[in-house]
């Protein structure tokens, strides 16, 4: 594969990637805070 | 529709964009395999716009309603938009390299395109200030509706002035074979469909924080 195409298709598979796999973790992290908060609420 | 069955519906949409533009669209004649960056640097140019009309939108019924979803809703859509603006820009820039011999030249589509991203992220930063809650949303909307002047520009910026940047959509056909068109288009719904999985999610995130945020001043 040309060297460009595989520099282009990197760059986005790895940001959309990591952006995806920063999403996830971000909302796992809030759900799991808004749980204690709503147990301490209790 | 849960968020995790349209995530894997764009994981599925987003694999037959590859086989799309690997195994069914031709080779172009002129640039070779290169042309083949396009299939993914227009479906993320475009849909970074919609984001921005999203926050436009967004903004426009935060000023009229001013209710936090509005507010959280352009948050997630500019974050999206200047993902997916800057992977446009880098994709674009790697493409220019290869067509142009230059990495960069300050063309009206790309210069308008650099200003756009520098706007949105400048609001991002401001939607990261600690201003107050709703002074942050109210100046946020405010910039979300000035900020969308630019967007227009951008679109149109390759017809009005003399431009390098090719004009697909302006031009009729644009020069691509059927099959080139047919690749576009599957690649456009499937970065549809990642878009809208992304938009959901982060919207998501944005009101869970919003509630944490509501919890903690309750307390």
């Amino acid at each position: 594969m040309n060297g460009y195409v595989l520099a282009a298709n990197a760059a986005v598979w790895i940001f959309l990637a990591a952006y995806a796999a920063a999403l996830v973790l971000r909302g796992r992290s809030i759900s799991k805070r808004l749980k204690q908060l709503e147990m301490l609420r209790d | 529709m849960p968020i995790r069955l349209l995530a894997a519906l764009s994981v599925l949409a987003l694999a037959v964009g590859q086989w799309f533009i690997w195994s069914y669209a031709p080779l172009e004649e002129t640039m070779g395999v290169v042309q083949k960056i396009f299939y993914i640097h227009m479906p993320l140019a475009w849909w970074s716009l919609v984001s921005f009309f999203v926050v436009f939108c967004a903004s426009v019924r935060h000023l009229l309603k001013r209710d936090a979803g509005s507010d959280i809703l352009a948050g997630a859509a500019a974050e999206i938009g200047v993902l997916m603006s800057g992977l446009a820009l880098i994709s674009g820039s790697i493409w220019g390299r290869a067509a142009w011999n230059v990495w960069w030249t300050w063309d009206p589509r790309l210069t308008t395109t650099l200003i756009m991203w520098f706007v949105y992220a400048g609001y991002l930063v401001l939607r990261g200030s600690d201003m107050g809650g709703e002074r942050r949303a109210l100046v946020c909307a405010v910039l979300g509706v000035v900020a969308f002047l630019d967007v227009p520009l951008v679109f149109y910026s390759a017809r009005i002035w003399r431009s390098v940047h090719p004009a697909v959509l302006a031009s009729q056909g644009g020069g691509l074979e059927p099959e080139m068109w047919h690749t576009v288009l599957v690649n456009l719904a499937a970065f549809g469909c990642l878009w809208l999985t992304l938009l959901l999610a982060r919207q998501r995130i944005g009101r869970a924080e919003e509630r944490a945020r509501a919890l903690m001043l309750s307390r």
